[in-house]
């Protein structure tokens, strides 16, 4: 296979793995846990993209990524992608400073990458909606809790895809993990 | 025999007195007959050659059983000297059957517990098994009698509906949405009434073509119109959180308090006239406000529902009066 295939690939699989993990989360966990707060899973398939993907490929499977998310959620489009653009942005900035490709930083970020999503929809939803969302603490705090303790299998999973398609690998994320 | 007759090869001393004999020193058969002759010089009155006290010791030794044996002539009866020894065996027997009856015990014991462990093992299993079938006997019996509660609901309306099971929620906790198992495939379209037989749950907001999106009456971006059931007094319904909504738009010289039942005003005709929504919380009056502020607890809890109907035609039902009866 040439390198574009590799990239296809690459691709359907991380949209397939989006369809899941939304499933997941919006259906398995409903029907077996009810109404606790569910690891936003995908969250770290976009945080992923973030730190392992070329800035402008990163953007442009974000962006597709949102489109796949959009379905399964009565927020916006606009908000959606305005929502995942913030963090995009705000995490490029933490990457460039600080930054090791290793599980323990994807935990981490994962946390930070939760906090993000639930501070910037927060505002958009103030700017933007008439009706804003609520606080919620507890039922944020629960969510990003989950989110980050799912962040190593998720992480674990994805470098696996990337090795499987041969997917480049950005200089500054090469290394070994912990 | 003397000490000085013929050529003597053999001597010996025998009770201080030395005799000689011309028996060979290698003779010892000999040798025994010269002594037991010397012993019968010694004793010349046992005519008849007896050793008399060995004969006294097996007298006494023969006599013994028959002492004994003439002593139990009385088997029920016991011999003074035989009470100590009863005794002893008595028990060390008793100690020997306290030993084997502890290893006979232990012994039971063990191979009881190996059965108790297998008989354990299966009786939990199908205990495990009994109740696993219980619960799906329960949950079978709740549904049953939930369904039979929306086909009661559903023989005594003139509304047109349609049965659908809630298979997901929305993807993020922003938003209150259910997913139902129809579509515009069964003619569901935007915009049609999610009702239970409690009460109303939302309405069609994103149509699938087998699934459909469901804006629950929580959610922030959802509004239905309604009145209270007691005053008449009209607003609008609009989401807040996961738990809770708000009736806006309600005038100050309204007449609200906590505990009304806010109905569907049916103006829409989305959603059957009269049917419950929410109840009233708690009532504001704020000074800078040009209205109440109302807060509402849904009827229906959207985390519990399971089977709703989508409303394909309303029919301009009127259900106040069925239902304003608790008020």
């Amino acid at each position: 296979m040439t390198g574009v295939r590799y990239n296809f690939l690459n691709l359907a699989i991380l949209l397939l793995t989006t369809l899941l993990f939304s499933g997941f989360q919006t259906t398995f966990w409903f029907q077996i846990f009810g109404s606790l707060p569910s690891p936003q899973l995908w969250l770290n398939l976009i945080l992923y993209l973030i730190l392992f993907r070329s800035r402008l490929e990163g953007i442009f499977t974000i962006y597709l990524l949102g489109l796949t998310l959009n379905p399964f959620t009565a927020m916006p489009l606009g908000i959606l992608w305005l929502n995942l653009m913030l963090i995009f942005g705000l995490m490029t900035f933490i990457k460039k400073r600080v930054f090791w490709p290793t599980s323990r930083y994807f935990f981490m970020a994962s946390l930070g990458v939760g906090f993000i999503y639930h501070v910037s929809y927060f505002l958009i939803s103030r700017l933007f909606e008439s009706n804003p969302a609520p606080v919620l603490f507890f039922h944020r705090f629960f969510e990003i809790l989950f989110t980050a303790l799912t962040a190593i299998p998720i992480y674990t999973f994805m470098t696996w895809v990337d090795r499987f398609t041969g997917k480049e690998i950005l200089p500054e994320s090469a290394g070994g993990d912990s | 025999m003397s000490s000085d007759t013929g050529k003597a090869d053999f001597s010996i001393r025998w009770k201080g007195k030395h005799f000689q004999s011309n028996f060979s020193r290698k003779d010892h058969w000999n040798r025994k007959f010269f002594l037991l002759a010397l012993k019968k010089q010694e004793s010349p009155l046992n005519f008849l050659n007896f050793d008399l006290k060995k004969l006294l010791s097996i007298l006494f030794i023969l006599a013994l059983p028959f002492v004994s044996i003439n002593m139990q002539q009385n088997p029920l009866s016991q011999g003074w000297y035989d009470r100590p020894f009863g005794l002893i065996a008595a028990f060390t027997q008793s100690l020997f059957f306290s030993f084997s009856d502890g290893v006979r015990g232990t012994t039971t014991m063990y191979l009881n517990l190996i059965n108790i462990k297998k008989d354990n093992f299966e009786l939990k299993n199908q205990n495990q098994s009994l109740l696993t079938r219980l619960e799906a006997m329960n949950e079978l019996q709740r549904e049953n009698d939930r369904l039979n509660l929306l086909l009661d609901f559903k023989a005594h309306t003139k509304m047109e509906l349609i049965a659908a099971r809630v298979m997901s929620k929305d993807l993020v906790s922003d938003h209150n949405t259910l997913l139902l198992n129809k579509g515009t495939h069964h003619g569901l379209k935007a915009g049609q009434a999610v009702i239970t037989v409690g009460g109303v749950v939302g309405y069609i907001f994103k149509p699938g073509t087998m699934t459909s999106q469901v804006l629950l009456i929580t959610d922030r971006y959802s509004v239905v119109d309604g009145m209270i059931a007691r005053s008449r007094a009209r607003g609008i319904v609009e989401g807040k959180n996961s738990t809770s909504c708000s009736l806006r738009y309600v005038e100050k010289s309204e007449d609200v308090v906590p505990g009304d039942l806010v109905i569907s005003s049916g103006l829409d005709n989305i959603f059957p006239k009269g049917f419950p929504v929410a109840i009233v919380e708690s009532v504001e009056n704020k000074s800078y406000s040009v209205s109440l502020k109302v807060d509402l607890k849904p009827v229906v809890d959207p985390d519990k529902v399971e089977e709703v109907f989508i409303v394909l035609n309303a029919a301009n039902e009127d259900l106040s009066d069925r239902l304003s009866v608790g008020n």
